[in-house]
């Protein structure tokens, strides 16, 4: 008779492992949204371009999933950013449909399309940075906000307050970032 | 309770030096911002007496529409031929012309395929930086929309009709 050395899962590992393919769902859903959005915009290879997007999109993710894990050390709680990858992967679904209905692909109604997804599903460009940063503002990135602070919550056991402070101070850092990025490369340019 | 153990020192150094980072940049993208934005830029007067001619100005009455144009930008040179086609069939064309800009040296010849249509304002090497370093401009293939005093009445990106601001 031999002895098992396999440990029996518990119901923190099956969760685990279910919100690790939800995940895997959520990435091949940004694959399909930017290879659609790319060939909607007629790009000469669209399956490149949504393949960039997808390695620029983890990569993003796992900067923000660093960062956070720094903010909570920074309050007092250990999570590891293994932890936290995976669940802002997931929260990043409502933004999927955000995108998609920013292309046009969703055939709302234009109110409709600008509360969901923000003034990035009228068809003008942003004249400035402030506009530009917050273009992206609508339901779904509320959304996601909200479920981004309530999955990392749970991570670090810690109160939702906490979690959402934590998620909208980091939310407007990049909001900053872009603003300035967006002016900075801008410049004058367009102003009469 | 889980001891920290050495395994984990190395990964929290590196988010704490994550946080760091994106701290210390995004002081530094606000140091910039701010710098910027504080710094004086003068409104677009076309005065021909700043730039080099690289090719003259065949019409000096109207309206000229002149596009700052980088040598080794596809998108504003497409977007000066589409404007010249646009303006081809007009009674009353403005004249159409070229500031090339963030060009360190003379440019020998300026290959931009207009398919011979004439540039009626001119074509103007920007050598000393007017573009950029005057006025504040950064995006190539604006168009510069002046009245015959040379005042500026509207700057546009690419791809918009200077005096309508539909699409191209």
């Amino acid at each position: 008779m031999t002895s098992s050395s396999i440990a029996p899962a518990t119901a923190v590992d099956t969760a685990e492992a279910r919100l690790r393919v939800t995940a895997l769902l959520v990435a091949t859903m940004w694959l399909e949204v930017l290879e659609a959005t790319a060939r909607a915009a007629h790009t000469a290879k669209p399956w490149l371009v949504a393949c960039a997007g997808l390695v620029a999109q983890l990569a993003f993710t796992a900067g923000e999933a660093a960062v956070a894990a720094a903010g909570w050390q920074a309050i007092g709680r250990r999570v590891r950013w293994s932890a936290l990858a995976p669940r802002l992967l997931v929260a990043s679904a409502a933004e999927t449909l955000a995108v998609s209905i920013a292309a046009g692909r969703a055939h709302l109604p234009r109110g409709w399309a600008l509360a969901l997804a923000g003034p990035r599903a009228a068809e003008s460009a942003p004249p400035h940075g402030l506009a530009a940063a917050f273009a992206a503002v609508g339901l779904l990135a509320i959304v996601r906000l909200l479920l981004s602070a309530w999955l990392q919550a749970r991570a670090a056991r810690a109160s939702f307050a906490s979690a959402i402070t934590l998620v909208l101070a980091l939310w407007l850092g990049s909001r900053l970032a872009v603003w300035w990025t967006f002016d900075l490369l801008q410049g004058r340019s367009f102003q009469p | 309770m889980k001891s920290r153990g050495r395994g984990a020192l190395p990964l929290e150094r590196a988010a704490t030096l994550s946080l760091a980072l994106a701290v210390a940049t995004l002081a530094a993208l606000g140091i910039a911002w701010w710098r910027d934005g504080a710094r004086p830029y003068a409104t677009p007067v076309w005065e021909t007496s700043r730039f080099v001619q690289l090719a003259p100005a065949t019409e000096t009455r109207g309206e000229r529409w002149l596009v700052a144009v980088n040598l080794r930008c596809p998108h504003c040179k497409e977007h000066l031929r589409s404007l010249a086609r646009r303006i081809a069939s007009r009674a009353h064309p403005p004249a159409l012309g070229v500031i090339v800009v963030d060009q360190p040296a003379r440019p020998a010849r300026l290959d931009l395929d207009l398919s011979g249509v004439s540039l009626a304002a001119g074509a103007w090497w920007d050598s000393a930086q007017v573009w950029r370093d005057g006025w504040g401009r950064r995006v190539y293939g604006e168009t510069f929309r002046f009245d015959a005093r040379g005042h500026l009445i509207t700057a546009t990106p690419v791809g918009t009709l200077p005096d309508s601001g539909r699409r191209l």
